[in-house]
């Protein structure tokens, strides 16, 4: 018994072939994934919960622009100043309409970010079907780094699809408001710096999307990261904001303190990148785009951090504990 | 010897655990479990519900973690190499689950994926070849929140066997089936049998592993009472019933008989009154078939004639109630044996 043992350890028995109708793929570590992540896109798009997401984020994008065009049309008719219909149109259009689309992609296009993540990761422990996948070959780690991929795949593609359907609903909107857009504003330094723009953006949704991961996995339930990151961006970061701006009027080291808080805050840091942007974007005069305060870096390493706390986490646990589901 | 053979056919263990235990806070679900399988077993798990099947396969499955102990999968230890082990299983754990959404066959594609087998059409073949080695061709389009218990059962088989896997571990397929369905699972097994893969499967049903299984275990709140062949387990549970004519010769055939079985009868391992069907005083008396001329010729000789002696073959059934009995206790009686007796009721016996 003990020396059939050892000896099993030392060798293992060669796999024997499978039926010819079975065709295996690649089996290296990044092909695993990529297949998953696949799996992943797949099982997204064949959702319900996919489509009514997109429903409503296109739906908001159009209404939005709408109700702007709508004003516009009616102030023209009551005979306002075209002073007021200008600045209609300025939102209708580029570049004006870039920050109005990631304005509503950092509120609704979050939210919506935050339930697709904690589904595709909480899902699993409500449906049970952990048990399925982790008994199939990849490894946890593997699987879960392929939720990840999806999700920043999602992120990207929903930006970038928001954006552009956005940027084509306003221009066509803006017609109604008779001033006809110009493109002088457009060089390569302005196209760069927009690209960052969105890129600013799909960094601060995946770094809620990981806080959503991040808790679905603790939690091992859907509602634990809807409920928490929800309560964490809209409830939390808010108070904290509120709290920084109360240490102003506090002396002493515990103002300070107070003062720093909001510093940390992934709002906050999200915030300070686009602002910094800002006045390469906008062009406008008003005195609106000042640079804010903090440094990009300060801003990406607070980012970082949290990111790399929120998939650090995630996958130790993930790899480490029971499954018991 | 029996070592010496498993040491020559090393290439031919497919599972090997020493002493795998898993606790749960103070329980003990799964305690100090040797088992051993063998290339081509059809290897039957068995033990009334919580006794630890599901815990011990989801701890061959890395699913979770012994808390101590280990197993070995075609000679790699699953702490260390798990999904390279996994590659060449096919599991189903519990009630298969699978994603409520989609339909049995972009089920069964997904998994694909996640076995390592390229993704998209390129599986559709295997895919549709499984669903009708499962019989769900028709219903291979249905949302699998709309499949049945049965239907479950039987796309959780499919996915199993997706890969072609050599090993194929099954966690009670045939629970919640009606007999025919029951019955469609054993003839698969047989077939895949033949086919040459090991099968690892666990129940509560003793009818089921005893027409199926050429190996089984037979687990007791954790703890392993039995591993062997199902031919010799089953000689072991053979039986000679004794019908005489009235109680007061049936009372003393029973005292004759247990006299004999501690003074020179040693093939005599027990002798106990019990009733039959028509509520008619037997003794039962545990001893090879072929002895009962012998126990005839006994009696006789102290005139006593029996109106009945009939061999009976031994079952699962009566080695395990035998096994988990009160009765069948070792001398000193260990707490909670009255729970035992009491579980082993929860396994159905099927007539
Ligand atoms: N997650 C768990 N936490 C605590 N106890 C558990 C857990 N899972 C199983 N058990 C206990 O372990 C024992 C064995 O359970 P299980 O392996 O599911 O038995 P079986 O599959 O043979 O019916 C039972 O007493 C059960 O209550
Ligand atoms: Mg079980």
């Amino acid at each position: 018994m003990k020396a059939s043992q050892h000896m099993a350890v030392e060798s293992s028995t060669p796999p024997s072939s499978r039926a010819s109708s079975v065709l295996m793929g690649r089996q290296d570590y990044i092909s695993a994934i990529l297949r998953l992540t696949g799996m992943e896109l797949y099982k997204i798009r064949r959702r319900l919960m996919s489509k009514v997401l997109s429903f409503i984020s296109v739906l908001s994008v159009l209404s939005i622009f709408g109700l702007l065009a709508l004003a516009a049309f009616l102030m023209a008719k009551d005979g306002t100043p075209s002073d007021a219909i200008l600045r209609f149109s300025e939102a209708l259009r580029l570049p004006g309409s870039l920050s109005l689309i990631v304005q509503l992609l950092l509120t609704l296009g979050q939210i919506l970010v935050i339930i697709l993540v904690s589904t595709i990761v909480g899902g699993e422990y409500t449906d049970k079907t952990v048990r399925l996948m982790l008994t199939r070959g990849p490894s946890r780690t593997q699987f879960l780094l392929s939720k990840i991929g999806a999700s920043t795949v999602c992120i990207m593609l929903g930006v970038v699809g928001i954006v552009l359907l956005g940027i084509f609903t306003g221009l066509l909107l803006n017609f109604t408001t008779g001033i006809v857009p110009t493109f002088d504003f457009f060089s390569a330094s302005w196209l760069g710096h927009s690209v960052l723009y969105l890129l600013i953006t799909m960094l601060g949704l995946l770094t809620y999307a990981m806080m959503a991961l991040f808790l679905s996995t603790l939690g091992r339930a859907t509602a634990a990261g809807l409920a928490g990151v929800l309560t964490w961006s809209f409830l939390i970061e808010p108070v904290i904001g509120v709290v920084g701006l109360f240490g102003r009027s506090i002396s002493g080291p515990l103002g300070s303190f107070f003062q720093s808080l909001p510093d940390y805050l992934i709002g906050s840091n999200i915030s300070v990148l686009l602002q910094n942007q800002d006045s390469y974007i906008f062009p406008t005069p008003s005195a609106q785009q000042v640079p804010s305060q903090s440094s990009d870096i300060h801003a990406l390493l607070v980012l970082l951090a949290y990111l790399v706390v929120f998939i650090g986490i995630a996958l130790w646990v993930n790899k480490r504990r029971d499954v018991l589901i | 010897m029996a070592d010496d053979i498993s040491y020559q056919d090393n290439e031919n263990i497919v599972i090997s655990t020493s002493r795998l235990t898993k606790a749960f806070g103070k329980l003990v679900a799964v305690n100090d479990l040797h088992l051993q399988v063998m290339r081509g077993d059809v290897f039957g798990f068995l033990g009334p519900n919580g006794s630890g099947k599901t815990t011990t396969i989801r701890m061959l499955l890395g699913l979770i973690r012994p808390t101590a102990g280990r197993a070995i999968i075609f000679g790699m230890d699953n702490s260390y190499q798990l999904p390279a082990i996994l590659l060449r299983i096919g599991a189903i754990v519990e009630t298969p689950v699978f994603y409520p959404y989609l339909s049995g066959k972009d089920n069964l594609h997904a998994v694909a994926a996640a076995s390592g087998m390229r993704s998209g059409s390129a599986s559709n073949r295997r895919v549709e070849e499984v669903l009708e080695i499962v019989e769900l061709g028709k219903q291979a389009k249905d949302a699998f929140r709309n499949y049945s218990l049965g239907m479950k059962q039987r796309l959780g088989i499919g996915a199993a066997l997706l890969a072609d896997p050599e090993l194929v571990l099954l966690d009670e397929p045939t629970n919640g089936l009606d007999p025919a369905g029951q019955y469609e699972i054993r003839q698969l097994i047989q077939r895949l049998s033949n086919l040459g893969k090991t099968i690892f499967i666990s129940s509560h049903f003793l009818h089921d592993i005893q027409q199926v299984c050429n190996r089984v275990a037979i687990l007791q709140k954790g703890n392993l009472i039995k591993q062997g062949e199902v031919n010799e387990l089953l000689q072991q549970g053979e039986q000679i019933i004794v019908r005489l004519n009235t109680i007061g010769d049936t009372e003393q055939a029973l005292t004759l008989l247990q006299q004999a079985r501690e003074q020179g009868l040693p093939w005599i391992e027990q002798a106990n009154m019990d009733t039959n069907k028509q509520n008619i005083p037997i003794i039962r008396v545990g001893a090879p078939r072929t002895r009962s001329a012998e126990i005839n010729a006994l009696l006789a000789r102290h005139n006593l004639f029996a109106a009945e002696i009939r061999p009976q073959e031994g079952s699962l059934e009566d080695l395990f109630l035998g096994l988990t009995a009160p009765s069948a206790s070792i001398s000193t009686p260990r707490p909670g044996m009255a729970a035992l007796a009491r579980d082993s009721h929860d396994l159905q016996i099927e007539e």
